[in-house]
């Protein structure tokens, strides 16, 4: 059933009015809030960034879902590749020495190893993450919804008395 | 503007101003929270704050009281304070540092009870919990053994103890060794005998062979060529006879190398028992009582114990502050999930993660001591500030008792050095236990005045220490028992009589280690005294148990010998004589074989001489 609802939402959100970039961003700024540890400042910043610019929600929230359970599951690959970013890359130890001496930076917990590999695991991925999804959610919506919409199964549903009354309900709500 | 969300910005302006008031309420909790929960992972024991108050506009911190507990002693504090109250610097904070420039700790009071146990949950303990350092191993191994203290047991087993009982007790290794190569030698002489056996059909062939020749008259067989079957099967018999001969000639060679093997062995035993007979000597010898260290085994445990609650305080402190300023952290292989693990980087001249510039303290501790001192430049990473954690404190009492603790700890360069000087200095003893295990010195020690003096250094793996320990007028307390022997009665009244004489009591300890190996002295006038009951109350008796013991042990072992070789030797020249046996019948058939070969050989010619003298005759 999960799954079955996760598609759901994924095709919910592949067929909401918001465009394919509002819906790539969310994403993928959902991917970045998944991945890193949500006690960090620049964690904070992108909740911010997210309810501040017009990204898709439901796009944010798929992405700290699926995310989420990848940064479970790649916890010792972010702690080892903080680790050698954070101590064995030895150029960049007065950067961290300098930037832990700073103002308000050390409350990114750069520091820390994993948020230290999340956090710059999440950087590499955004602009893939977000002109894939992209990419996605255009031929989705050009190529493939329309034909789903022919369908005699689809057709039936919503010409039912249920998925009428559905409709009606869904604009009262979105009109109060 | 088509980019930015109108009720996001509302939004996240309403969540602000929630998280500011929030703040304001609750920062009191989250702070208190955290400083409990590093304090309480520093000592290894729960660190309790009452009611922390934080002013975030003026940045100041205030709470009532804060309870350190002790470790070791889960429902008494270690220190309880009263109200204290200081300023945090906000550029440090900015940094996520805490720095405080000025602190007063005042009405300190030490080891109070407390209401609730203080001990930390399992899963925190696991995490603080350390292998021992080189230096608790060291202490814990001289602990043990001051413990154990044996010299004192020969007093009370001495009169009991028989020589027959220390053999007894002596688990010999020369019963063993002889059962081993008895096994060893009589499995071979085993072996030579069933091939010996095996030889048997051969024996026979042989005695056959001998009856044959035996049945062989030349005289009665009828002609020259029948004389001549006859001779040549005599001589052919020489083949199955050197056959037999050369398969008995091995097996006499092997048995011939047993005896020379047999007398390796016999002196491996001659050693075993030597080195038997030196167990009974180890096991009754005699500890060098002329240098006897008393008054070690008397407060030893005691002394060194605090020696290991101070090895583990400081190892454990060494220990975090190692891990906070290392330059290359190793790397944790486990970090509970999604959590990791901080990196902390080490520069000179900036902050660090905590520090306490100053703290002034007054108090009273359980001792009645009025004391005050100041800590300075506390840090968890002391080469950001580049000053040493420094500590003083001076304390007396109305009746003239002084107290002074001057201790640095310097962990700026690439090895720890501390430094602890500590003087107490006519102090009442109502009630002073000695805690060791040694059942004619005194327990205790009531209604005297002390000195004590400790200084001590370390650095890196390198100790070394002093410690004066100085009683006047003691009166010494000692346990009830009753003695087992003439000889425990006659030490203990020694002993008795030794510390009831004394004015004053002292001993000074010197303790070093160097390049890892534990040196230590510790010397007090009472030790002659003391040395010298013993020697006249057991010396002589334990010289004559241990002699009469090793004589015993050696007749028993030797018995155990003589028997084994003898048997071993009787076995062996059973088999030499059979094989003795075969080599007569050997020879017995050879030697009949050439003398009818010879008579065959006379009979032929004989009548060749006849024929020939019938022919010229014709």
């Amino acid at each position: 059933m999960p799954i079955l609802q996760l598609i759901a939402k994924i095709v919910k959100i592949l067929r909401s009015q918001g465009t394919p970039g509002q819906v790539a961003a969310g994403f993928a700024f959902g991917m970045c809030l998944g991945l890193i540890p949500w006690n960090t400042l620049h964690s904070i910043l992108i909740w911010i960034i997210v309810i501040v610019v017009n990204v898709n929600f439901g796009a944010v929230f798929l992405g700290i879902a699926v995310f989420g359970a990848v940064a479970y599951i790649f916890d010792p690959f972010f702690h080892s590749f903080g680790y050698w970013i954070l101590v064995d890359v030895e150029s960049l130890r007065s950067l961290w020495t300098s930037l832990y001496q700073s103002p308000v930076i050390p409350f990114t917990r750069f520091y820390n190893t994993v948020v230290m590999g999340s956090t710059v695991i999440s950087f590499l991925l955004f602009f893939p993450v977000y002109f894939g999804s992209k990419w996605l959610v255009k031929n989705y919506r050009e190529k493939v919804d329309p034909h789903i919409q022919k369908l005699g199964l689809i057709k039936a549903i919503k010409a039912s008395k249920i998925y009428q009354l559905y409709q009606k309900i869904k604009f009262w709500s979105e009109v109060v | 503007m088509k980019y930015i969300r109108k009720s996001g910005v509302i939004f996240i302006g309403v969540v602000i101003i929630i998280v500011v008031l929030l703040n304001i309420l609750l920062t009191d909790r989250w702070l208190e929270s955290q400083l409990e929960k590093a304090g309480s992972s520093i000592v290894g024991a729960k660190v309790e704050i009452d009611d922390l108050d934080v002013s975030l506009l003026n940045l100041m911190i205030k709470w009532r009281r804060i309870q350190i507990t002790h470790p070791e002693h889960t429902m008494k504090n270690m220190i309880e304070t009263g109200p204290v109250e200081f300023k945090l610097s906000l550029p440090a904070l900015l940094k996520r540092k805490i720095v405080i420039e000025n602190m007063q700790i005042l009405n300190i009071k030490t080891f109070t009870d407390r209401k609730t146990d203080g001990r930390l949950p399992d899963r925190i303990k696991k995490v603080t919990k350390k292998e021992p350092s080189f230096f608790e191993k060291q202490f814990t191994a001289l602990l043990d053994e001051l413990k154990k203290a044996p010299a004192f047991e020969l007093v009370s087993e001495v009169k009991d103890l028989k020589p027959k009982d220390i053999i007894d007790k002596i688990q010999f290794n020369t019963p063993a060794k002889i059962d081993s190569v008895k096994n060893l030698i009589e499995g071979k002489i085993q072996k030579y005998k069933s091939d010996f056996e095996n030889l048997q059909t051969d024996i026979n062939k042989l005695k056959e062979i001998e009856a044959n020749f035996r049945s062989i008259n030349p005289s009665s067989i009828k002609t020259v060529s029948d004389l001549k079957a006859t001779y040549d099967l005599v001589n052919g018999s020489i083949k199955q006879i050197n056959e037999i001969k050369s398969k008995y000639e091995a097996k006499v060679n092997e048995i011939k190398q047993l005896p020379n093997e047999v007398n390796a062995i016999k002196l491996e035993i001659q050693e075993q028992i030597k080195s038997d007979i030196q167990k009974v000597k180890d096991y009754a010898k005699l500890p060098d009582i002329k240098n006897l260290n008393f008054v070690k085994y008397l407060i030893g445990p005691k002394l060194f114990s605090y020696y290991l609650t101070y090895e583990r305080y400081s190892n454990a402190v060494e220990g975090y502050i190692e891990k906070m300023q290392a330059l290359k952290p190793e790397k944790e292989k486990r970090p509970p999930r999604l959590k990791g693990q901080d990196i902390h980087f080490v520069k000179e001249r900036a902050l660090p993660g905590f520090w306490l510039k100053k703290c002034v303290l007054s108090g009273e501790t359980n001792a009645g001591f009025k004391i005050k001192g100041e800590i300075t430049n506390v840090s968890n990473q002391p080469k950001i500030v580049g000053e040493p954690i420094r500590v003083m404190l001076i304390g007396d009492r109305p009746d003239k008792a002084s107290l002074r603790l001057k201790a640095e700890l310097y962990f700026l360069g690439e090895v720890s050095k501390q430094t602890l000087d500590f003087e107490l200095v006519n102090l009442p003893i109502a009630d002073f236990n000695f805690e060791h295990s040694v059942k004619y010195l005194p327990v205790k020690v009531e209604n005297s005045v002390g000195d004590v003096v400790v200084r001590l250094s370390r650095q890196g793996k390198e100790l070394a220490s002093e410690f004066k320990f100085v009683l006047y007028n003691p009166h010494f307390v000692f346990p009830a028992f009753n003695p087992a022997n003439i000889y425990e009665q006659k030490f203990s009244s020694l002993v008795k009589n030794t510390f009831s004489a004394v004015k004053s009591f002292d001993a000074d300890v010197s303790l070093g280690i160097v390049n890892g190996q534990l040196s230590m002295s510790l010397n007090s006038s009472l030790d002659k005294q003391l040395s010298s009951g013993f020697r006249e109350a057991v010396g002589k008796e334990i010289e004559q148990l241990k002699n009469e013991a090793e004589s015993m042990a050696r007749a028993k072992l030797e018995e155990i010998r003589r028997e084994f070789e003898l048997k071993i030797d009787e076995k062996i020249k059973e088999l030499t004589n059979k094989a003795d046996e075969y080599k007569n019948i050997v020879t017995l058939v050879e030697n009949l074989r050439e003398q009818k070969l010879k008579d065959l050989d006379q009979e032929i010619k004989k009548r060749g001489t006849k024929i020939l003298e019938n022919i010229l005759r014709k």
